[in-house]
């Protein structure tokens, strides 16, 4: 209790004297050590324990969002996330929080806490009056607090922490002579709080069995509402797990019956697939102006959207099979993206109207694109700003899709005849690769990305078709693990038909769902979970749902919890 | 056919394209059913310009500048010198106060009074009084009256005398409209470029039986509903759909010629446009001339003549008054008067002063998708 009446005299004397707090005024920096060997180690170390996860920056809006309202401005910078095993979710459960990172929330949570508690909107989440709006009301405080902290921490205060809160509040609402400017201040600090800004999960002992724990109902109903919906649990889930519902089997099928059939399944469904494909670098991605002049940010901004489309019109709204999404022909479009892929697009709307601006599309028998690896999404995000590269394509169908570990190169090697597209003698990317892959070094891991890659040579750098490079014909041949094909269209189909695809899909979904790789206690529900996808026609929807039935989604065994 | 191989457009009507799923089906075109068409989005559209580097198309001296006829026309209607030097000094300055701006806008007179200087232009004397229009001889445009004798001008791209264009006559020795079309006059570049984006798209349809041969060919020139869409470098996107505005003005654009060695070229009575009511608000052109050449690209470049009604030119300077004079550099009442005097075409039955004025403009247009209202409306 001193250390913590300490640190609310920093907090205050701190805004009050310059508005800027540091990381060390809220919390001490063996508090932050603490909580981050906590979630690394337990990611890194132990590989089938509770991990701690930050929240991403798509989850802290939504979970901002969904708290109080969307009008809500959220400024600022979120700290990096680091992919591991594949996915940026894994490496929320390894990532640390910095120093200038700590700052960064500090300042978005002081901005949201100031929306909130203004004058405009605070009747909208108060249920209280303070006796004097220039002094402490404890009593009206706590019910704001408490009502506002179950939501932030996805669980109920403890005593100790809502006291605390309100002491805050207290404290500052005297300095400051208001009420509201100490709420805000209570409200900033909650949300710059680990139980804020990670999902902790709780371990209890688990029903009938000295040797296993399980998480308890909060830290399931955050498991579940986070695998779904990308989002917090909302109200109804957060009472399901008061009540113990989650903790029976009729009652947890209940709720996930509920969530799977909720709209907002579509948010978890795109958070993880753009997670899985790598979408976070659209962020980046940029092509030479001078070569490819209709490739603007809004053309990266519509084909993330269209293959995001694509996947949830497959996988939720026809409940399709995951496997077509690599020759499905169905897609929709932009007008702006017709203009990439050479097809007429019209919205009925005058420009400026981008809300509606999508209709649907299905490729032309003739079309030579078909999947999404024929999305300019997956072709321009896998290029270089001026040049195709089969080889980066391969790669990324070879880590993303299939889930294979392709090597980095060696440090020495010379790319000079790859790179030059003018060279005479290598006019295409093939006769470039042929004659950097004599090059003993590079030979072995190029076969093993090249042969696919080259299959989507008509789609060049910026996504749009073409049949020559330089003047010269594409050969567009190829192999993957044994099956040859003559193009994108082949190549798709053989991802559709290797076994490694869904294979795949089941390792990543089900790391996703964890926040770590599937650890070997678990090979066999995991093989569990491959043989249900396989026997429900590979429908991602049930996949999910086998996931977050079953306990082990759920259980820590004893030595973990320890 | 939703998926092309040709580097532009090509539609061929007897084919039927899916083109939305929403319902777009059968390409429906008035043309015969073995037609073939391309589309364009027009990308650029400004005064064909042709100045020479040293100047010696304006023997007597390009114009004075924009300041310098403002002092003039001051003088002129006797106001004191010490006024007008300290206008000049304010508009030099860049932030002239009120009764500086007051003292320009109505620098008109009528019976000893001020008279605004952009509605009433007329009543500003005219400066260029001892300016010799003569710039050329080389100048683009089309012999629009078919008679070698007027006009005066020589096409330098098709050599052809008795070019009519007027309106080169009349701007192309103000400053700001001199340039050529690989080095674009600034008055022009500013014109288009800001309008492109505020008004609805111009777009062409070429109706041809083979574009590989020589043979007939029909021009639309229509509107769109849409305005174009910018590429990274800020021109205009290849590619786009545009739905076309089924106003019977436009439809009624329809232009006729021949296609040969490459060169098409189209003739019609009469033509008509709606720009941006701020920039470009009409242009209704008789005879207009077309031609023009598709390249490797697919992008048609080629050039327009026709007659306009020269205040309808004026008006285009004019609509936004001070601010196109002091930021394009054209001095407005200067340009009514050069305007006005070469004038050629359309005579005043009792006056006998002409309305119309030739003219010539640069035009280049991007491959682009047009879709007629039958087959957008049923969305």
């Amino acid at each position: 209790m001193g250390t913590k009446k300490t640190m609310r005299q920093r907090l205050v004397a701190a805004t009050l004297a310059c508005s800027a707090i540091a990381l060390t005024t809220v919390l001490s920096t063996a508090d932050i050590k603490s909580a981050v060997a906590a979630g690394a180690g337990l990611g890194a170390s132990d590989q089938d324990a509770p991990v701690m996860r930050r929240l991403t920056p798509t989850q802290y809006k939504r979970v901002v969002r969904d708290i109080f309202g969307p009008g809500v401005e959220i400024g600022g910078r979120f700290e990096p996330a680091q992919r591991v095993s594949g996915l940026l979710e894994v490496g929320t459960g390894t990532v640390s929080l910095a120093a200038s990172g700590f700052e960064q929330y500090d300042s978005i949570a002081r901005g949201i806490a100031a929306q909130v508690l203004s004058p405009e909107r605070r009747d909208l989440f108060m249920h209280c009056k303070p006796a004097s709006e220039t002094a402490p009301d404890d009593a009206c405080a706590r019910q704001f607090l408490k009502a506002v902290g179950e939501q932030l921490y996805r669980r109920p205060l403890t005593d100790n922490e809502l006291s605390t809160q309100v002491e805050f509040a207290n404290e500052a609402g005297t300095k400051l002579k208001s009420f509201y400017s100490g709420l805000e201040m209570s409200l900033a600090s909650m949300m710059v709080q680990l139980q804020f800004l990670f999902r902790q999960e709780t371990v209890i002992p688990a029903k009938g069995t000295a040797s296993r724990f399980e998480l308890d109902g909060y830290s399931k109903a955050s498991r579940l509402s986070f695998f779904l919906w990308d989002a917090a649990p909302d109200g109804r889930l957060l009472a399901a797990a008061a009540s113990g519902k989650l903790d029976t089997e009729k009652g947890l099928n209940e709720e996930v019956d509920r969530l799977l059939a909720a709209r907002r399944l579509e948010d978890g469904v795109r958070s993880f697939f753009s997670d899985m494909f790598g979408f976070d670098t659209f962020d980046s991605l940029s092509k030479d102006a001078t070569l490819y002049p209709n490739f603007t940010r809004t053309v990266g901004d519509d084909a993330r959207e269209q293959t995001m489309r694509t996947v949830v019109d497959l996988l939720i709204a026809k409940k399709g099979d995951y496997r077509d999404l690599y020759t499905a022909r169905e897609t929709f479009l932009t007008p702006v993206l017709g203009s990439m892929y050479r097809v007429p697009v019209t919205t009925n709307l005058p420009n400026g109207f981008p809300e509606n601006k999508w209709t649907r599309h299905e490729y032309e028998p003739n079309d030579p694109r078909a999947g999404i690896l024929t999305h300019i999404s997956f072709v321009s995000l896998h290029s270089h700003p001026g040049r195709t590269s089969p080889t980066l394509r391969g790669k990324a169908l070879r880590e993303m899709v299939l889930c294979q570990r392709v090597p980095d190169p060696p440090g020495n090697v010379n790319f000079t005849v790859v790179q030059d597209t003018t060279n005479p003698l290598y006019k295409t990317a093939r006769d470039r690769l042929n004659a950097h892959a004599t090059e003993a070094m590079c030979t072995g891991c190029h076969k093993i990305m090249d042969p696919m890659g080259l299959a989507l040579e008509n789609f060049d750098s910026d996504g749009v078709f073409r049949t020559a490079e330089n003047g010269t014909k594409l050969n567009t041949s190829g192999v993957l693990d044994g099956i040859s094909f003559t193009d994108a269209q082949g190549l798709g189909k053989a991802v559709h038909d290797n076994p490694a695809t869904t294979k795949c899909l089941v390792n990543r979904i089900t790391s996703y769902a964890l926040g770590r790789g599937p650890a070997k206690s678990e090979d066999a529900w995991v093989k569990s979970l491959q043989d249900t996808f396989a026997a429900n026609g590979y429908r991602v929807q049930d996949l999910m749902r086998a996931i977050v039935t079953n306990p082990e989604f759920y259980q820590v065994s004893q030595s973990q919890a320890q | 056919m939703a998926f092309f191989k040709w580097s532009s457009v090509r539609l061929r009507h007897s084919a039927s394209i899916c083109l939305m799923s929403a319902g777009l089906a059968a390409f429906a075109g008035q043309a015969p059913a073995s037609a073939e068409t391309r589309d364009f989005a027009v990308s650029w559209w400004m005064q064909a310009a042709n100045s020479y580097k040293d100047d010696s198309d304006c023997p007597n001296g390009v114009n004075p500048s924009l300041e310098e006829l403002v002092r003039r026309q001051l003088m002129a209607v006797d106001v004191p010198k010490e006024e007008v030097e300290r206008a000049i000094a304010g508009i030099n300055g860049g932030a002239p106060t009120p009764d500086i701006t007051d003292l320009i806008m109505y620098r008109g007179r009528l019976n000893g009074k001020p008279k605004h200087a952009y509605t009433f232009p007329s009543t500003v004397p005219d400066v260029l009084g001892t300016t010799k229009f003569d710039v050329g001889p080389l100048a683009y445009g089309f012999d629009l009256d078919g008679d070698k004798k007027t006009g005066g001008y020589v096409d330098p791209d098709t050599k052809e005398g008795g070019v009519d264009n007027g309106f080169w006559r009349a701007a192309g020795c103000f400053i700001n409209h001199r340039g050529t079309w690989e080095q674009k006059p600034t008055h022009g570049t500013m014109h288009w470029d800001l309008q492109r984006d505020k008004q609805p798209a111009w777009v062409i349809r070429i109706t041809a039986d083979d574009f590989t041969k020589d043979g007939d060919v029909t021009v639309h020139i229509y509107r769109a509903l849409e305005r174009v869409w910018r590429d990274a470098n800020g021109d205009v996107r290849r590619y786009s759909t545009f739905r076309i505005d089924d106003d019977k003005r436009w439809q009624a654009n329809v232009l006729k010629g021949k296609l040969k060695d490459g060169m098409i070229t189209v003739v019609g009575e009469q033509m008509h446009l709606l720009g941006d009511a701020y920039v470009l608000t009409d242009l209704a052109m008789s005879k207009p001339h077309f031609r023009f050449k598709l390249d490797e690209q697919g992008n048609l470049e080629g050039v327009l003549g026709g007659y306009l009604p020269w205040m309808s030119i004026f008006y285009e300077y004019a609509s936004s008054g001070f601010t196109t004079e002091f930021m394009t550099g054209v001095n407005l009442p200067a340009m009514y008067w050069a305007l006005r005097k070469n004038a050629d075409a359309d005579p005043d039955p009792k006056t006998g002063e002409n309305a119309a004025i030739s003219s010539a403009y640069r035009v280049s247009a991007v491959p682009a998708y047009l879709l007629a209202k039958e087959q957008y409306a049923s969305k």
